[in-house]
């Protein structure tokens, strides 16, 4: 999967991200993007991964995007204010859409 | 119109639907069917509130059949068949974890591979630890993998056996992968704390795709903990609630058992053909229905007070005198019982990480014949409302035996066979026109409670739509595959909560099943329900019915009701019957109404050969 995150994207949230799909075992590589927002980041990340799953973040948001789905509508997405348990939860939910297991 | 034809509608006030016919009949007894309606039954069948829903079939089926409410000469209500039914469901098993000795759950991804086996030690303590004891380690909640790995290898670095791991959190392939030497780690024990410190544990792990060997096998967890003959008999359900886990925690405590402890269940007594018969329920729904076969025609059933089938049948008995509107419970009689052996997934008291273990379970429907009928105050209402004359045209069977001829390919004698949702109903129509009709407990109500209490849904809507509905399993975001394998594929993304889940396909829509269990368990469960329940009753009301009691000597067996429109249920019978030479289908009624309206259209029909 591939990871795009704005320049201000917390250093802990990328942690628990790849925690998260670590944990599910599916391979994670994270990219710096220049900015944009978490569901086009998300959605640019999906075209760019070889198993079609995607992750955006931004100081704002995290999304998480297939690359078949319309552009415009993420398979999830966490507003500000989430804690380690959500962010932990979105890796989870990407690497889960990889292996085709219920999402949690 | 000529006049001596006269307009006719038969109104058939089902426990959920109620339905209605429109004829004409002419004056020499020629039936023109003219229309039909179904509309929802108002309240509960035969009382008062359910003159609403028969006013609305009778106006709808006027409009089908293009005619006017003053035109209509005589309103034909049925008499409801006489029974009502009641269920209860009990385990008769109960997995009680005494001292906390287990922990046999299945994370989804437990970390490492192997047995390890050591005193348990919390994470915390770790560095205190000696040297020479082998460690199992236990993490609390909110110690970071980081931590946790860096704990475990400072304790290997000091030369302390580290020999597994006890997690708290979802984290095990984490620590797994940070950690310089490999051992089993298991993960999301939710009681972790009550994992007690100090004490002989062993933990194992399975390799992706396989179980555990040690920990599930009573020798096994004899030679860990090195136990003597009357130890490992005590330990021995401990291995069996183990089987099948890719990983296991057993630590070892002085006063700790698992006991598998069988509620007593009690007796159940059956009387009736002048004797009575007694049955310990433990001996299971076949022993039962044995017994029952002894002493037909059953006249009462009680259960040996102070036990669970005492309860059961208490519980039966209370329900069927609130719905009799106030009757005492000691004068009801209960005229038959179905008994179906049924295993529940119940939560091991005591267990750690919410470990289920399959309990054994007794499911019991009841029935009792009632004489009082209420539906002459319904006649009379409709009467008033429509200023047309109602009567009670005649009882259900019979009428429904009637109804099922006009099916194409039927000719009396021919049984109908009834599949509701309380009682599954027989009726056998001679070819001299005589009938006779019998109810047995169990249908619709309990497939439901079975489904929903064996997959452990306890959510009553969704076990009714597994009942209902096909299932399939959601593949990816566009296509879902069927459970005869087909692939369907969408325009539109499926939702996010059905992705890789198994649902039903309802008309509005996928619905998750919330279950762990595959595609494969969920539809074995429901067709196994349906097989207990409709295809046991069926076979049993044929047997009742027919001459001497052999379904040989049938020919024709029409079935009828709700479940008739189930997608395998028809099937699942004819299978049953196919090998006794019957012919054996789902009504079609009028040729178009399948297994709908035949009551209503029966009433008409004896009507006019009543009048004719």
């Amino acid at each position: 999967m591939v990871l795009h995150h704005a320049p201000d994207a917390a250093p802990a949230v990328l942690r628990e991200i790849a925690a998260g799909a670590e944990e599910e075992g599916v391979p994670l590589r994270v990219v710096a993007a220049a900015g944009g927002g978490a569901v086009a980041l998300a959605a640019a990340a999906a075209q760019a991964s070889r198993l079609s799953v995607g992750v955006g973040v931004t100081a704002a948001a995290v999304v998480v995007h297939h690359a078949q789905l319309p552009a415009d509508r993420p398979a999830l997405q966490v507003a500000a204010g989430g804690d380690r348990v959500d962010w932990r939860r979105a890796g989870r939910v990407a690497a889960r859409v990889v292996t085709g297991l219920p999402l949690v | 119109m000529s006049g001596g034809d006269r307009l006719v509608v038969g109104v058939d006030i089902g426990n959920s639907t109620t339905e209605a016919c429109l004829a004409v009949l002419a004056a020499d007894g020629d039936v023109r069917w003219l229309g039909t309606a179904l509309t929802r039954t108002t309240g509960v069948k035969g009382t008062p509130a359910s003159t609403e829903g028969a006013l609305t079939a009778v106006r709808r089926a006027l409009a089908d059949g293009g005619r006017r409410a003053e035109e209509l000469d005589v309103v034909l209500l049925n008499e409801a068949t006489p029974v009502i039914s009641g269920l209860a469901m009990e385990t008769i098993t109960e997995t009680v974890i005494t001292e906390s000795t287990m922990i046999g759950h299945d994370p989804a991804t437990p970390g490492g591979v192997g047995l390890g086996v050591g005193v348990t030690v919390s994470v915390a303590d770790l560095g205190e630890h000696p040297g020479d004891e082998p460690a199992v380690v236990v993490v609390p909640r909110g110690w970071d993998f980081d931590d946790v790995a860096a704990a475990l290898n400072a304790a290997v670095a000091r030369g302390v056996p580290v020999v597994a791991a006890v997690l708290a959190g979802d984290d095990a392939v984490l620590v797994s992968n940070r950690l310089t030497q490999q051992m089993p780690v298991v993960d999301e024990v939710s009681a972790v704390e009550k994992v007690p410190l100090g004490m002989r544990a062993a933990v194992e792990v399975a390799g992706p795709g396989r179980t555990i060997r040690t920990l599930s096998n009573t020798y096994g967890i004899a030679t860990v903990f090195d136990l003597d003959p009357d130890q490992t008999r005590q330990v021995s359900p401990v291995a069996r609630a183990l089987t099948g886990n890719r990983s296991a925690v057993v630590v070892r405590t002085p006063a700790g058992d698992v006991t598998d402890r069988r509620i007593p269940v009690g007796v159940l007594e059956l009387r009736g053909a002048g004797r009575t018969v007694t049955v310990d329920v433990d001996a299971g729904a076949e022993a039962i229905m044995a017994a029952l076969a002894r002493v037909q025609p059953l006249e009462d059933a009680h259960g040996e007070p102070g036990t669970h089938v005492g309860g059961m049948l208490a519980a039966v008995r209370d329900t069927m005198a609130d719905t009799l509107g106030g009757a005492d419970p000691g004068d009801i009689a209960i005229r038959d019982v179905l008994a179906v052996d049924t295993f529940v997934p119940a939560e091991v008291r005591g267990g750690l990480a919410g470990e289920i273990a399959l309990e054994n379970a007794v499911g019991l429907a009841a029935m009792v014949r009632t004489s009082r009928s209420r539906m002459q105050a319904v006649a009379d209402r409709v009467a008033e409302s429509l200023t047309t004359a109602t009567e009670i045209g005649g009882v259900e069977g019979e009428m429904a035996a009637l109804g099922a001829l006009t099916t194409p390919g039927v000719q009396a004698p021919v049984v109908v066979v009834d599949l509701g949702g309380g009682s599954t109903d027989a009726a056998l129509l001679t070819a001299d026109g005589t009938s006779t009709a019998v109810h047995v407990a169990g249908a619709g109500e309990l497939v439901t409670k079975l489904i929903d209490a064996e997959l452990a849904l306890e959510d009553r809507e969704v076990a009714e739509l597994v009942k209902r509905w096909p299932l399939a399993k959601v593949e990816s975001f566009f296509h879902v595959r069927h459970e005869d394998g087909t692939v369907q594929f969408f325009d539109e993304p499926l939702p996010a909560h059905v992705f890789a889940r198994v649902v039903v396909l309802t008309a509005e829509g996928p619905v998750p099943i919330g279950t762990r269990h595959g595609l494969d368990h969920v539809r074995r469960v429901r067709r196994e329900a349906k097989r207990r329940v409709f295809v046991v009753n069926t076979l049993r009301a044929l047997r009742q019915v027919a001459p001497g009691g052999e379904l040989r000597r049938l020919d024709f067996v029409v079935l009828l009701g709700g479940s008739a429109l189930d997608f395998e249920i028809p099937d699942q019978i004819a299978d049953a019957l196919a090998g006794h030479g019957v012919v054996c289908g789902t009504g079609n009624v009028l040729g178009d109404q399948g297994p709908r309206n035949a009551v209503a259209t029966g009433l008409v029909a004896a009507f006019a050969g009543g009048a004719g």
